[in-house]
């Protein structure tokens, strides 16, 4: 049976950049977060969210072709994306494991696919975009590891429910926050659920 | 014979100048200025003491590891870049070689751990051997539960030393009486044993050839990523 996960809809690009506003308060340095998404997913968008609101000057960009970028914030921020990395060794010869010390935070896009290097205790994030007819439409699931990421997720729901409520004064399509059994299971040999069983 | 010393592969840094008369300069740091911040104007100002410049120096030793992995690639590559721009030979020495080497008038086993984070370390046992010690294992990266069980099964007392003793002394102290832990006086390497251990190999002119001489990565990891499931799992 798949796990519980906090599903949120988000309904433009600065919508996403709000939730990873709202994230932001509940990081600490040592903290990490995996995100999952295809190109255009919000990725990017997410992480500029989390780093403005640690106090990340300046423009975050996506490192897709550069892999890391290093940010000074409250924190140390580093963000890389291991997409065009093929083994487990090149992502060990960027100096992976050291990019984890206690003093930064870290957002690693596709973490997914390097899962046995991160430490047990992460925050994975899958953006799709969802089946309806806007196109701006994003779901985020957030996928706790690790006790203290459920309580930082329901942290992050209440300040994204209010900043979010804030800003989008017509929006009533439904709940952008949804408790259900994770709606993109897969179990860890990364088989997919059969179609019906998603949604 | 002057010799420069550059230790950057653990959380300490640090730097010396010296002979077989001692040691005439010397500069550490922990957890302080990142490698490349650190290394060369730490060259400069241990030069500047001694009052020498770089054509004084007659060989480079370098600390190749086991440790961090940024802090490896940066001391061997300045190692390197330093001993072809003076001409002079290099010399790469272990990291846990250096931390046993500084025990070396202990009468027991000495084992060398360093923290090699993820809840593992790296480690090697020695034997103590007139002048100096001698290797008896691999160089190993092993979770601190598989090492405590490597020392249970050895019949002798056991003197560990470095950070990952220290880190993880419980689960080794809980061995009972047969391990001493070092203090943290031997927690890291350092540069100015680095010196003093190169010196015998510079006098036997047992140099490291420059292109072959690199950091020791104990953790290697062939392992592809499987993105075609990986990527499967992205909405079509």
């Amino acid at each position: 049976m798949a796990p519980r996960v906090l599903t949120v809809t988000t309904r433009s690009v600065d919508e996403t950049r709000i939730v990873g506003a709202a994230l932001a308060p509940t990081l600490l340095p040592g903290d990490v977060i995996s995100l999952t998404g295809d190109l255009g997913a919000g990725k990017t968008a997410l992480v500029q969210g989390i780093a403005a609101a640690s106090g990340v000057e300046g423009r975050v960009t996506s490192p897709t072709f550069t892999i890391v970028h290093e940010y000074e914030g409250r924190y140390p921020f580093i963000h890389l994306d291991v997409y065009r990395l093929n083994s487990f060794q090149e992502v060990l010869d960027l100096g992976f494991e050291e990019f984890l010390d206690p003093d930064s935070l870290v957002v690693v896009e596709w973490g997914s696919a390097i899962a046995p290097l991160l430490p047990r205790r992460h925050l994975e994030i899958e953006l799709r975009q969802t089946d309806g007819d806007d196109l701006n439409e994003r779901f985020l699931v957030f996928r706790p590891r690790g006790q203290e990421w459920i309580r930082k997720i329901q942290e992050m729901r209440s300040t994204a429910e209010a900043l979010l409520d804030a800003v989008s004064v017509e929006s009533s399509d439904g709940p952008r926050f949804v408790v259900t059994e994770d709606p993109f299971f897969r179990d860890d040999r990364g088989v997919n659920p059969p179609p019906h069983q998603e949604h | 014979m002057l010799v420069l010393g550059i230790e950057t592969s653990t959380p300490q840094a640090s730097v010396a100048i010296g002979s077989e008369q001692g040691v005439v300069a010397s500069a550490l740091v922990s957890r302080g200025a990142s490698y490349n911040e650190f290394l060369l104007p730490a060259i400069g100002f241990c030069l500047d003491q001694a009052g020498i410049g770089y054509r004084n120096l007659g060989a480079v030793a370098v600390d190749v590891g086991p440790g961090l992995f940024a802090g490896m690639r940066v001391g061997v590559a300045t190692a390197k870049a330093l001993a072809q721009a003076l001409s002079v030979p290099i010399v790469g020495i272990t990291s846990l070689d250096l931390l046993a080497y500084d025990v070396r008038y202990a009468s027991k086993t000495i084992c060398a751990v360093l923290d090699a984070r993820r809840n593992e370390v790296f480690d090697a046992f020695y034997r103590t051997s007139p002048g100096g010690v001698q290797r008896m294992t691999d160089y190993r990266v092993e979770k601190p539960g598989q090492l405590a069980i490597g020392i249970a099964s050895r019949p002798e007392e056991v003197l560990m030393v470095g950070s990952g003793a220290l880190l993880y002394r419980d689960a080794f102290e809980d061995l009972g009486t047969v391990v001493e832990v070092g203090g943290m006086a031997h927690a890291f390497p350092e540069a100015k044993s680095l010196v003093e251990l190169s010196l015998p190999r510079l006098f036997r002119e047992d140099f490291d050839p420059p292109d072959q001489l690199v950091p020791l990565y104990l953790r290697r990891s062939a392992a592809p990523i499987k993105w075609e499931t990986i990527r499967g799992t992205k909405s079509a």
